[in-house]
């Protein structure tokens, strides 16, 4: 799982910086993973977390006032962060691919569906005609109904869970090695987003990609993915196989958030939420980011600089107390304290 | 069981579709069609529907923000619908609003203290210094210290700025409270947060409160009743566990389906509904879900589904008429393995 | 709405539009000093004689007669008779239209070439040395008087010699193509540089909103080069403004020939209203108004109907 073997994408020590009016800070610090072909990492996290900054660096499409300022991309052997602007741009849709979060907005308005679709695949190579066809089968692909009337139809026509079928028949229309599905079903509906879902899992299935999913829902973490990564700060605070996360976190931080995912439990109690806030950018405490929201804190070593991802087995954890903690799941019939 | 303080009585509206050439409406959209419900104090109703399902536009009927059609909304017994001048305005002081964007419902260049503390000045309830002390309690309400006063909004973050939004909407003492997604806009740790917020304050003020969402998790977590909407109409109504473990109508029961719960096992079966949802001009005589209902039978594409009661739970849907087999029970729906 | 219905409405509207253009110049007209019974017969001319004139141009009638008489006639294809030249309106205008037409033409030509290209590259990288300079060049041409870097372009070319343009007269297209071109040149780019600099600026605006939009960074995603997503995508999304900049842009245009036409010495419509307006030739001044009125609604029209290609959310269900 996050064995040290050549799977089809690694990240490693992936920094991010920002210009602030404070000088440059980092958004995403020393962020490292692995995907086989075939599974499907979440990457989870709140707003803050730096998941989406993190899904945008993997694609060279970092906004202008961010820039990387280390590591290493690698996907299915190409190491991305090795290219100029110019290569990794012909590699965006045929190596890596990203599904945009709102569907409403992320498709242009002046042209059919079908013709967008066309026009990726053009730019990859493909001749009108071949063109033409393959977008045609995309749309079959991704269960779009009626795809030979929708293909001339213009977005405002269609509603949001068809535009993210386009949306996705845009993404993996080249093959990609690496999908990268930023907050998929945010916009949508509940049973909508539980249609899109099942399609992506079936796309990740057949086509045998790498997919990464951003998400700060952990139920869709849960329903979608095997391994999940959890993003505090621009860190990443835990990272294991999910079944094992969920049924035993070893952070405060994934305690949390699992227990703020179920809104009741089994005793009818509401779920407390997390208190404070997560603190600006550039503004983190000294020692581990999420210790002044943490109810395990101890004073004297959580506030210490230096505290690092720790590998334990198959599971990473930066949090000094995680061997001391008996951390509640979400199948845990504790009553919430 | 105490007399309810909201009634709504089969409240209807209608908007002009935008066809034709000077507006001549074609098509007319049934935005909210007969919705009736009560809420009474220290109570939660949550109205839950996706997108199209008319559920913040009857949000907006009841607190008189649109005119309704036909129907009547009837506060502490006294009929509100048609209310105009200082009725609307007492009705206004008694019920208080929430609004979904924390970022576009507080004025950016308005300092904290003066965002709460105006609907004391609308109503003249108060003023100077007795007015800042009631808008420091109302902060201390919602978990914010006197500091936040003299702040702008956009020095608080998502979860603050909705706990500022009711304050103001406290402000008043309101009885009754009506949230429209109050927290679909906030992270998961914030949404619970903001919520165990509303529970506190409606236990300490007897609020009754009228909470609408799409996510049904939200809805079921604050509510005693649950309405489900479904293209305007309220098709099941009823106490919110029973709501979510017997579901009646054919949609709440996909609904509940399609909710994603953390602990449900990985790859379980799922329900489809057909094609993704119509729009709302073509709605036919029958009920509104009989183009997408797989239990769909002829009577319901011809006939509005009477509401049918069972206790506390009613519905609207032929499947549970008198003298059908499977009346009061779950409907079962056909499920396919885990899969587009 | 329908757009057959829209085109048709459009030019159902024409007609009071048109009338009420007639109504509102007539009534400005009105305003200018001068007689023009004196005008034409010169200033030795009798009293009687003057008045005699004044009668059979119905000049003492009341004003919403006087109206109503040329109305008929304009309705019917006469246009009346010039005061000073004595020759019938509408044929003079048709003479010269062709004149101005070509100059409108090119100055159209020029002023959305230049002004589009130059908007596109502004606005795709904002910010940028490119943008800064073009930016403030425009700054530059919007702040002078056009035809006062027309003369300073006349000037320079006759101290200079560089480059072998005449500088005066127009040439039909039916004469000589090659030298109806040549002729416009000059003339064209004068009236040209004030519309381009708006059209610009709309542009760079456009394109620079277009740009930011979700859409945009799917493109990128999916791999498509950056050349065919700004002149194919953010192109034709931001047309949509500049268009509305265009039809305003042409409406002023019209109105603007004069002063270049009588620089170059070209003998088109707008010329014709400066001299009618001096010599107070009521009924030639409303001749040309309501023509070039009727020019201005058709190109709107034209303009409406691409802004329907353009955005396709705007057409029929």
């Amino acid at each position: 799982m996050l064995s040290q073997v050549d799977g089809s994408t690694v990240v490693r020590d992936l920094t991010v910086s920002m210009s602030t009016t404070q000088g440059r800070v980092n958004v995403v610090e020393g962020v490292g993973f692995s995907i086989a072909p075939g599974e499907m990492l979440g990457l989870v996290g709140e707003s803050g977390s730096g998941k989406s900054v993190t899904g945008a660096a993997i694609c060279g499409l970092l906004p202008a006032a961010m820039r990387r300022e280390s590591g290493e991309i690698r996907v299915a052997g190409v190491t991305l962060t090795d290219l100029t602007e110019r290569e990794m741009a012909s590699k965006r849709g045929s190596l890596v691919s990203m599904i945009p979060q709102d569907p409403m907005t992320s498709l242009d308005p002046a042209f059919t569906i079908g013709h967008q679709v066309v026009d990726v695949l053009r730019a990859h190579g493909y001749s009108r005609k071949e063109a033409r066809t393959r977008a045609l089968e995309m749309l079959r692909l991704v269960k779009l109904s009626d795809p030979e009337h929708r293909f001339h139809q213009y977005p405002h026509e269609i509603s949001g869970g068809m535009r993210q079928r386009v949306l996705i028949a845009m993404a993996i229309c080249c093959d990609p090695s690496l999908l990268i599905a930023d907050e998929p079903t945010t916009a949508l509906d509940a049973t909508t987003q539980a249609q899109i879902l099942d399609l992506l899992r079936y796309l990740n299935d057949e086509l045998g990609m790498a997919t990464i999913l951003t998400t700060h829902d952990l139920a869709v973490a849960r329903q979608m993915c095997s391994q999940v990564v959890v993003m505090y700060g621009g860190q990443i605070v835990e990272s294991a196989d999910l079944e094992d996360v969920f049924r035993a976190p070893s952070h405060p931080y994934t305690e949390k958030l699992l227990l703020a995912s179920t809104p009741v439990d089994e005793h009818g109690v509401l779920s407390k939420g997390i208190p404070g806030q997560v603190s600006p950018v550039g503004k983190f405490p000294p020692g581990c980011r999420f210790h002044p929201r943490c109810e395990y804190a101890v004073p004297g070593r959580c506030d210490q600089e230096g505290v690092a991802l720790v590998r334990d087995d198959d599971r990473e954890v930066r949090c000094v107390r995680a061997a001391e903690l008996q951390l509640r799941g979400i199948f845990d019939e504790r009553p919430v304290a | 069981m105490n007399a309810p303080l909201l009634r709504v009585d089969g409240l209807s509206k209608t908007f002009a579709a935008r066809n034709g050439l000077f507006g001549r409406s074609a098509n007319r959209v049934h935005a909210v069609r007969q919705a009736s419900f009560e809420l009474s104090a220290g109570r939660t109703v949550g109205l839950v529907g996706e997108s199209g399902s008319g559920k913040s536009t009857l949000a907006r009927l009841v607190h008189r923000q649109l005119d309704a059609d036909s129907g009547s909304v009837a506060f502490d017994g006294i009929d509100v619908t048609k209310a105009q001048g200082s009725l609307l305005k007492r009705f206004r002081k008694e019920v208080a609003f929430v609004f979904q964007d924390p970022y576009a419902s507080l004025n950016p260049s308005w300092p904290v203290g003066r965002i709460v503390g105006e609907p004391l000045a609308i109503h003249g309830l108060a003023s100077g210094a007795a007015r800042e002390q009631i808008v420091e309690r109302h902060l201390g309400e919602v978990g914010l210290d006197p500091s936040a006063l003299d702040r702008r909004p956009s020095q608080f973050s998502g979860g603050q700025r909705q706990r500022i939004a009711i304050a103001r909407a406290l402000a008043t003492e309101p009885r009754v409270l009506i949230c429209d997604e109050p927290v679909s806009a906030l992270d998961v740790s914030t949404r619970a947060q903001v919520l165990s917020i509303l529970a506190e304050l409606q236990e300490s003020l007897s609020l009754a409160i009228l909470l609408i969402s799409h996510d049904l998790a939200v809805v079921q977590a604050m509510s005693d009743d649950v309405a489900v909407m479904y293209l305007g109409e309220i098709v099941e109504y009823g106490p919110a566990a029973t709501i979510v473990t017997k579901p009646l109508h054919p949609y709440t029961v996909a609904l509940v389906d399609a909710s994603p719960d953390i602990r449900a096992p990985k790859d379980r079966s799922r329900i489809v509904l057909g094609t993704d949802a119509p729009t709302q001009t073509k709605v036919g005589p029958g009920c509104p879900f009989a183009s997408r209902c797989p239990l769909v039978m002829d009577r319901c594409h011809e006939v509005r589904p009477p509401m049918v009661s069972f206790g506390g739970h009613r519905v609207a849907c032929h499947l549970h008429e008198t003298h059908m087999p499977k009346a009061g029970l779950t409907p079962v729906m056909p499920v396919v393995k885990a899969g587009p | 709405m329908r757009s057959s219905q829209l085109v048709i409405s459009r030019i159902a509207w024409m007609i009071p539009m048109l009338f009420l253009v007639s109504v509102i110049a007539f009534l400005l007209i009105e305003m200018v000093p001068g007689d023009p019974a004196r005008n034409s017969l010169g200033p030795d001319a009798s009293d009687e004689a003057v008045e005699a004139l004044r009668e059979q141009w119905h000049l003492n009638e009341p004003l919403p007669v006087r109206y109503g008489i040329w109305a008929l006639g304009a309705i019917q294809g006469d246009f009346g008779v010039s005061m000073s030249t004595r020759e019938p309106v509408l044929e003079t205008i048709f003479h010269r239209l062709p004149v101005t037409l070509s100059l409108a033409l090119a100055a159209m030509v020029i002023a959305v070439t230049l002004g589009v290209v130059g908007g596109m590259l502004a606005g795709a990288r904002i910010g940028s040395k490119v943008d800064r300079a073009l930016n403030s060049l425009a700054g530059l041409v919007l702040s002078v008087p056009d035809f006062w870097v027309g003369l300073l372009i006349i000037a320079l070319i006759l101290q200079t010699k560089i480059l072998p343009i005449p500088l005066q007269g127009y040439v039909p297209f039916e004469r000589s193509p090659s030298e109806w071109l040549v002729h416009l040149i000059l003339p064209g780019v004068t009236l040209a540089l004030h519309p381009a600099a708006e059209i610009f600026r709309q542009t760079r605006a456009s394109v620079s909103d277009v740009t930011g939009l979700d859409f945009v960074r799917t493109l990128k995603a999916s791999g498509v080069s950056r050349s065919h997503t700004l002149f194919a995508h953010i192109g034709k999304n931001s047309m949509v403004a500049v268009l509305a900049v265009l039809g305003l842009q042409l409406g002023l245009l019209l109105g603007h020939t004069a002063i270049v036409e009588m620089m170059f010495g070209m003998n088109g419509i707008g010329s014709l209203v400066a001299e009618a307006a001096l010599n107070a030739d009521v009924v030639t001044i409303q001749g040309c108004v309501v023509v070039i009125a009727v020019f201005v609604l058709t190109m709107n029209l034209v303009i409406d109907v691409l802004y329907l290609y353009l955005n396709p959310r705007l057409r029929a269900k």
